[in-house]
C-alpha cells in the first residue's frame, strides 16, 4: 500500500516533470500495421482539451511452468487476468511492479518500473484527445534498462503499440517469442475511470 | 551314357570332320567377330558417359543444395496480434523473433 502510494507520488510527479505538450500526434511506427497505428487525427472539435487521465500500468511475469497461479495481481486488473488465462498459453502470472502515470491529453510521459531480473522497464506513451470516453494511446512503448543507475541507456523496446482505451478499461499489452517462448512480458494499462 | 553316345554319333557323321575353313570364310568370320567387338566397345563409351553425365548431375545437385544451406534463412518477422476476448478484454501481443526478459 505504501509502495503504491509513494509509486503515485513520484509517478505523477515525474510525470508532469516530462510530460511534453505536442502540436501535433507523432506518427505510429511503420512496423504496426494494425489499424491502431495509424497516425492519430487530430481532435474533434468535440473532444475535451486539458483534461487529465490517470493510467495504472501493471508488469506481469507470465511463465508456462509450473502450476496454475496468480500471484500478487491487483483487484482492479482480475477480470483481464481470467480473460487472457482462456487465450493466453501461460500458466502462472507474477505481479513484478506497477505505477501510475497522470497525463493531460495531447502530452506523452513516462515510468520506470521493475521488471524480471533485475532489468528495469521504461513504458512510455501519449494520449491524444477522441471523446469525452476514450482516448488513444499513441507510440505506447516497453523498453529495458541496461547499464548502472545514472547511467542508463534504453534498449531495444519489446513492446511499441498504439490503441484506443475507454475509462475503466483495462487493455493487455504483452510480448513473447515468436514460435511458442516459455516467458512473456506482460503490461496491463488501465485508464482508472473519474479520475 | 545317352549323351556319350549322342557326341559320338554326331563325330562321326559331322560332315565338316577333316576339312579346313576357306580363306574367305576365315575371314567373314574374322570381320564378324571384330565388329561385334567394336559395337561392345561403343556401347561402353556410351555407358561411361551416361554415367559421367549423371555423376556431375548428381554433384551439382549436392552443391546446390549445400549452398542453399549455408545461405542465411530469412528472419522471421516481428508480429503483432489485436484481439478482444469474449470478456471484452482486448489484448495486444507481440510475436518477437528475437525477444528476451
Amino acid at each position: 500500500m505504501k509502495k503504491i502510494a509513494f509509486a503515485l507520488l513520484f509517478v505523477t510527479t515525474a510525470a508532469v516533470a516530462q510530460s511534453t505538450p505536442r502540436s501535433a500526434p507523432s506518427p505510429a511506427p511503420a512496423a504496426m500495421a494494425s489499424p491502431a497505428a495509424t497516425p492519430a487525427p487530430a481532435a474533434s472539435p468535440r473532444a475535451p482539451h486539458n483534461v487529465t487521465q490517470l493510467f495504472q500500468v501493471v508488469i506481469l511475469h507470465g511463465t508456462m511452468s509450473g502450476a496454475e497461479a496468480t500471484e500478487n495481481v491487483p483487484k482492479n486488473v482480475d477480470r483481464a487476468i481470467a480473460d487472457v488465462r482462456d487465450f493466453l498459453p501461460f500458466k502462472r502470472y507474477r505481479f513484478i511492479d506497477s505505477g501510475l502515470l497522470r497525463l493531460a491529453t495531447g502530452s506523452s510521459g513516462q515510468l520506470t518500473l521493475d521488471g524480471v531480473s533485475n532489468t528495469q522497464y521504461r513504458v512510455n506513451f501519449g494520449v491524444n484527445p477522441r471523446t469525452q470516453s476514450h482516448v488513444h494511446i499513441s507510440n505506447f512503448t516497453v523498453q529495458p534498462l541496461t547499464g548502472n543507475v545514472g547511467e542508463q541507456s534504453v534498449g531495444k523496446a519489446v513492446i511499441q503499440t498504439s490503441f484506443e482505451i475507454n475509462g475503466g478499461e483495462t487493455v493487455v499489452v504483452g510480448s513473447s517469442r515468436l514460435g511458442g517462448g516459455s516467458d512473456a512480458l506482460i503490461v496491463l494499462l488501465t485508464a482508472l475511470p473519474g479520475r | 551314357m545317352k549323351n556319350d553316345r549322342l557326341s559320338a554319333l554326331l563325330r562321326e557323321h559331322d560332315p565338316a570332320a577333316g576339312r579346313e575353313l576357306a580363306g574367305d570364310d576365315v575371314l567373314r568370320i574374322r570381320t564378324a567377330v571384330l565388329s561385334s567387338t567394336r559395337e561392345r566397345r561403343v556401347s561402353y563409351a556410351v555407358r561411361l558417359s551416361f554415367a559421367t553425365l549423371a555423376l556431375v548431375l548428381f554433384a551439382g545437385a549436392w552443391a546446390a543444395m549445400r549452398t542453399r544451406e549455408a545461405a542465411p534463412a530469412p528472419q522471421p518477422q516481428k508480429r503483432q496480434i489485436h484481439y478482444t476476448t469474449p470478456g471484452g478484454t482486448r489484448i495486444i501481443w507481440s510475436l518477437d523473433p528475437e525477444f528476451q526478459l
